[in-house]
């Protein structure tokens, strides 16, 4: 790397963030993605049924049901 | 029981474990691997060690939530460096009511510029560069820390930025040219009379 043989390497070195800060940090983003998880559970579990539900309602509107339909009716 | 090292496991292995069973171990191998980088890059960024550690605990919160596009076509780092640094960037603006950074310069036109030899870059002493580069838009100053303290290729570079190989190509040559111009004006050669 370039940065070896000159001043870009000792530019902006990395900081350690402070222990607590680090724990922090962690804590509040798996708390933030347990809470993102479970209403993803919630969503997907109604909606998860709404979908089905209208899966099951356009089935019974599709093609070969308006045919049966109409030939229902000829007779 | 079968324990898992931390070195044993690829960022790309961590991953997908991780994502196959949403595990804490994983989670915070990953995190143990890159808050150092990301803190770092936040507080560079945003001169302000309160925002950078609001600024990482969200960008973890994306990475994370994102973690499953994730295509492994780049390297993860590269990932997390552009995540960082556009999450950064939206803040900068954000606080400055600065709507386009980069694109303003892209429309700058096509002004022929001078290429500077690398060389001249890398042998400013550092306080100097330090300052020179404080001098320097926030993407002109990350594009050269990038290139020339990161070592990140053209191709990297323009995954962190969003922008096509020659577009970054020219955006280093701008950089380094007015890296140079601010050198010049804040260090002038002294001419020596007699």
């Amino acid at each position: 790397m370039m940065s070896e043989f000159s001043s870009w390497g000792l530019i902006e070195p990395d900081v350690e963030p402070p222990k607590i800060v680090k724990k922090t940090i962690q804590k509040n983003v798996m708390a933030q993605l347990t809470m993102a998880r479970f209403i993803g559970n919630i969503v997907d579990l109604y909606v998860g049924k709404v979908g089905q539900t209208i899966i099951g309602l356009a089935e019974t509107f599709d093609d070969d049901g308006a045919v049966k339909y109409q030939s229902h009716d000829d007779k | 029981m079968k324990t898992v090292t931390k070195k044993q496991l690829t960022d790309e292995e961590v991953i997908d474990r991780y994502l196959a069973t949403q595990s804490s171990v994983y989670f915070s191998m990953l995190y143990d691997r890159y808050i150092t980088k990301v803190y770092s890059k936040a507080i560079s960024l945003l001169k302000d060690e309160a925002k950078a550690q609001d600024a990482a605990q969200e960008i973890f919160i994306k990475i994370f939530t994102h973690l499953a596009k994730f295509n492994k076509k780049s390297k993860f780092s590269t990932w997390v460096y552009s995540i960082t640094y556009n999450f950064c960037i939206d803040v900068i603006r954000k606080s400055k009511k600065q709507s386009k950074l980069f694109s303003d310069e892209e429309a700058e036109g096509q002004e022929v510029i001078e290429e500077i030899d690398d060389k001249v870059l890398l042998e400013m002493e550092l306080e100097r560069l330090k300052t020179v580069l404080d001098l320097l838009n926030v993407d002109d100053k990350a594009v050269l820390i990038m290139k020339y303290k990161e070592g990140l290729s053209i191709k990297e570079i323009s995954e962190v930025f969003d922008k096509t190989e020659s577009a970054i190509k020219m955006k280093i040559k701008r950089a380094k040219h007015k890296c140079q111009q601010k050198y010049l004006e804040t260090f002038p050669v002294e001419e020596e009379f007699e």
